[in-house]
Formats: structure tokens, sequence, C-alpha cells
């Protein structure tokens, strides 16, 4: 099946999708200073997941840009595996406002977790990232981020954000 | 100084009451005697009754001892537990952790079951049975089944065993009017997989002086008046509960006090009691936590963690609790992540040729006392018919 879409709308999705990528980047470097300045004021994170035993949705983490501020500069004070996260993302679908300044973006991820010591990798959490941006003066900005995770064993967690 | 080979697995110079062998913790042979000596002989907590609502509502359990089973609402309301195992070819009937089903049909040759644990069909029966078998004879297996403490449906392997108010005893006396109040809801759930020792995460749970692992603790509790004053009480049966405390949240950036709270508890207050063998009860002002074991071999174990609130709670009530539950208990929570780190690393450690676990703090029954874990494997050894320090 072939697809016609307008210039205009490709070069739209490749520079959300661009900026989507860098910010995994970013997230996989841990450069949490980096990645907050991409995010608005009015920036909310929430990881979701469905727990088909208790036949609810669930919310593991709920905080505003100042809630993750504060998270990112408590991880220092705590014991924390220091396994490194890995994401592999790849951008769906994207859905753009009239104007072109705002749009819901859906991604899916699989994290992998890599031990430090001897470098074995496992697959940490599949889900997808809903995200919805803003077009601002300084490019596109996370307005929002939620997570929903299909895995729900997290083994020992984690202190970072996915 | 440091200790020679010898020295390392000498016996240390307190009471064997006081320091556990480490074979305890990864030896096949012993856990295989604890599914049958101590799992398969004491009550488990399997789920909440929140969990199953409704009539013909279900929720699969794997139990500790090894079984599988259903715990089953039926067409009268009452909560039934059976084997989750056609009495015919031995499959697994309910696949899905939870569901509504009228009739519990397995897949393999379509037996059908009622909630009562009844089987009502047989495909083309008297064909194949004639007289000599009948429905009558394919009835599921039961289990023992109490609801209780808050609406948790216990299941019990043994027919003989005391009942579940015997067991428990006084151990939740202290917590029965939050509990008991009125009715809990289930909002979380999840399931944490770690290669150690079920009784190191039971462990963890009977002491505090592992405070010093969590930044968040210190903080709000230890660094707080009333912390080095919570004494333990330990109850028959090897349970144990933790006097409690008034937290202070907000010492930790970011937090904020307990707006909410449990019928019959102050603002911020904190209860702790562990059951033997593998279950604890954590509340903590606006909600409660509820750790179960699911040991799977000497060294990998699932922990089944539960939050609860109260099923009264609007919507802006129960996301507060909700936040407040996962700002240290879920899976990206401040405090449980370290508490699975540490037992992580134990379960790395902890093998052939390591030194005694030592247990000998005593500071008048108090936080940093280990009684709580002294307890446990007072108990453990005596249903085991060994003791847990190998002497």
């Amino acid at each position: 099946m072939t697809v016609e879409t307008p210039a205009s709308e490709d070069r739209a999705f490749r520079s959300v999708s661009e900026f989507l990528y860098r910010a995994c980047l970013m997230l996989d470097a841990r450069n949490f200073k980096d990645w907050l300045d991409v995010c608005t004021e009015e920036f909310t994170y929430v990881i979701r997941a469905f727990s088909p035993e208790i036949r609810r949705d669930m919310v593991f983490l709920d905080l505003d840009l100042e809630g993750m501020t504060t998270l990112v500069k408590h991880l220092p004070r705590h014991n924390t595996d220091q396994s490194t996260f890995t994401r592999h993302m790849t951008v769906y679908v994207a859905e753009f406002d009239a104007a072109g300044t705002a749009c819901n973006v859906v991604s899916s991820v699989a994290v992998y977790r890599t031990e430090l010591d001897g470098g074995t990798t496992h697959l940490f959490a599949l889900g997808r990232y809903h995200d919805t941006l803003k077009m601002t003066s300084g490019g596109w900005r996370f307005a929002a981020r939620e997570v929903r995770l299909e895995t729900r064993n997290l083994g020992i967690g984690t202190h970072y954000p996915l | 100084m440091a200790r020679t080979p010898a020295q390392w697995t000498t016996q240390p110079p307190v009471p064997s009451t006081h320091y556990v062998d480490p074979s305890v913790y990864t030896d096949p042979q012993i856990f295989a005697e604890e599914r049958e000596k101590i799992f398969a002989k004491t009550w488990f907590l399997a789920c909440h009754e929140s969990e199953i609502p409704e009539k013909f509502d279900y929720r699969t359990f794997r139990h500790p001892a090894g079984r599988n089973l259903m715990i089953v609402r039926g067409d009268d309301m009452q909560i039934r537990a059976f084997y989750n195992v056609c009495p015919h070819r031995g499959n697994t009937i309910l696949y899905n952790p939870s569901g509504n089903a009228k009739h519990l049909i397995c897949i393999f040759h379509a037996f059908a079951f009622d909630s009562h644990g009844s089987c009502v069909d047989i495909p083309r029966e008297k064909a194949g049975y004639q007289e000599r078998l009948s429905k009558s004879d394919f009835g599921l297996r039961t289990v023992r089944c109490e609801t209780g403490f808050g609406g948790f449906v216990y299941v019990n392997l043994d027919e003989a065993s005391e009942s579940l108010s015997d067991f428990i005893g006084e151990a939740l006396g202290g917590m029965l009017k939050s509990l008991n109040a009125e009715p809990l809801e289930v909002f979380s759930f999840h399931r944490a997989q770690v290669d150690t020792n079920f009784k190191l995460w039971h462990d963890t749970n009977s002491e505090f002086y592992h405070d010093y692992m969590h930044y968040h603790n210190r903080q709000t509790s230890m660094l707080q008046p009333g912390y080095f004053e919570r004494r333990y009480t330990p109850f028959k049966n090897g349970h144990a509960e933790v006097g409690d405390q008034i937290v202070n949240y907000e010492a930790y950036e970011g937090f904020k006090g307990r707006d909410l709270s449990f019928p019959g508890m102050v603002q911020n207050q904190w209860k702790m009691v562990d059951l033997f063998p593998g279950m604890t009860y954590n509340l903590r002002g606006s909600s409660l936590r509820i750790d179960t074991v699911m040991p799977v071999s000497a060294t990998s174990t699932f922990i089944e963690y539960r939050g609860l609130g109260l099923k009264s709670d609007t919507p802006d009530e129960r996301a507060q609790r909700v936040r407040d539950y996962n700002s240290i208990w879920g899976p990206f929570g401040r405090n449980l992540h370290e508490d699975l780190l540490g037992v992580h690393g134990q379960g790395k450690a902890l093998g052939r040729g390591q030194t005694f676990i030592v247990q000998a703090r005593e500071e008048d029954s108090t936080i940093h006392d280990e009684i709580g874990m002294r307890h446990f494997y007072a108990e453990w050894s005596a249903r085991m018919g060994k003791a847990s320090s190998g002497v």
C-alpha cells in the first residue's frame, strides 16, 4: 500500500522524530539536565501499566516538572543499580494540530539493561511512549510524556525515569 | 583485621540463635523441605476480596508450596479455592490471572465445572464412561480458604491445620481497627522476580537496621523523634509487629506530608507487621502495602506487591494514595528498588563456603534490634526440625 503524504507532513514527521530520537539519546546518556531543558513548564511525566491480575490501569510514577527535577537531583543520594539503560525506539504515528505547532506522538520503546560487570544485556521493559509536544521558539518541547508499559515484572526496579 | 578462610567459616562467638547457616538460603534440599513442612502447612495470603468483587470472578494463585490454585467467588458470593488443575488429564483450567466465568471450562476436552467446584459437563460422558465414571468422580480439588484481616483471601493446603485466626493470633491486633473499619481495595499489583532466597526478602522486612541503605528513610524517619523508640513485639507462629512512628515526609525534599490516612491512624503514622513465613502488612498512613513471597527455587523468588486504599475513596483521594504509595514503594519508588538491590546482592554473594549470617544485634527489642529475624528463625527451626544455625 502506498500512502501519499504532502512533503510538508513528511518534513514535520521527520522533525518530530529527530527531536524524540535526540531526547532518547539524552536519556540513554543519563543527561537529565538537557532532557529536562526540552520540557515545558507544564510538563507531566507518567508511567502506567494495565494489570490483567487486578484488571485495573495502574500508575507507577506521576510527576510534574518540579517533581522530575527533584527526582533527578536526589539520584546521587540513593543506592541505585548503576547498570546502563539503552532505549530502542521507533516513532509510529504523529498527529499534528491544524497549525502544526502541537502534536501527539506514539512510539514503541524497548529498554535494555546492561550490567556494568561483564556487560550482560537483557530486556528491562517493553512499552510505548505517548508524547505531547509543543513547538516553541527553541523547537519542539515535551508538554507531556506517558510511558505505557507492557512489562510489569521489572525485577529489582529502578530509580531512573524510562 | 581480615579473616583467614578457617576464621571466615567459624561459628560466630554468640548463641546459635543469633546466626544462620548460609546454606539455609541456597540449598535445594532445604527449599524442598520448606515447601512441604512450612508452605504446605501454613495459611498464606492469595489475593484480596476486591480482586474478585462479582459473582463468578476468579483469580489464579501460584502457591509457594508449588501448587497452582484458583480463587473463585461463587454464585452465592462465597469465596472458594481449588487446584487449578482439570481432574481429567491434568491440564491447567484457568490460563488468565483473573476474569469472570459462570462455568470453568478446561480447554483440553471441555470438561466444565461450576463455581462450587462440581463437574457439570463432560462431553459424550455416557458414550465414553458408560456407568463406570460420572461427573461426580471429576469434582475439583478443594483447598481451605478464609477471608479476613482486611478482606484478604488466605488459603491453606493442610486440611488439619489450625484456623486462620488461630494462626495469625494477636499479631495484627494493632492494625485491625484500620484494616476492618471499612472495605479496602487493591489499586496496584506488581510482581518482581529476584535471584535470591525468599527468606532474605522477609529478613529485610523484619529488620530496620538496613534503614542506613535508604536515603528517604534516614531523612524522614531515622533522623526524626520516636524512631529509636520503635519496638518489636514477637507473636506466636513466628509473626512480629514493629512499633509505630510518625513519619516526617517533608524532611525529604519534594515530598509532602500524607494528607490522607486510614481509619484509626493519625496522620503520617506508620505501622508494620510481618507474618510467617513470608507476608508483610505495611501501613504508611495513606496506603497499605502487602508483600507476599512466591519462591520458585532456593535462589529465585517472585515477590508480589499490592497497594490498597479505601474502597470509598473519591477519585482525587485514590490518586493521592496512589502517588503516596508509588513515591516509595512502586517499581520506580525511592525505597523498593534499594531493598530489592540489597537482596539481589545477597543472592549473588551467598553460596557454598560463605560465612554465617549474623543476627546478633540486641537493643532491648527496639528498632535496630534483630529480634524480628531471630523470632522468624526460631519458628523456622521448630517447623523444619533442624536449627537454622546448622548447629
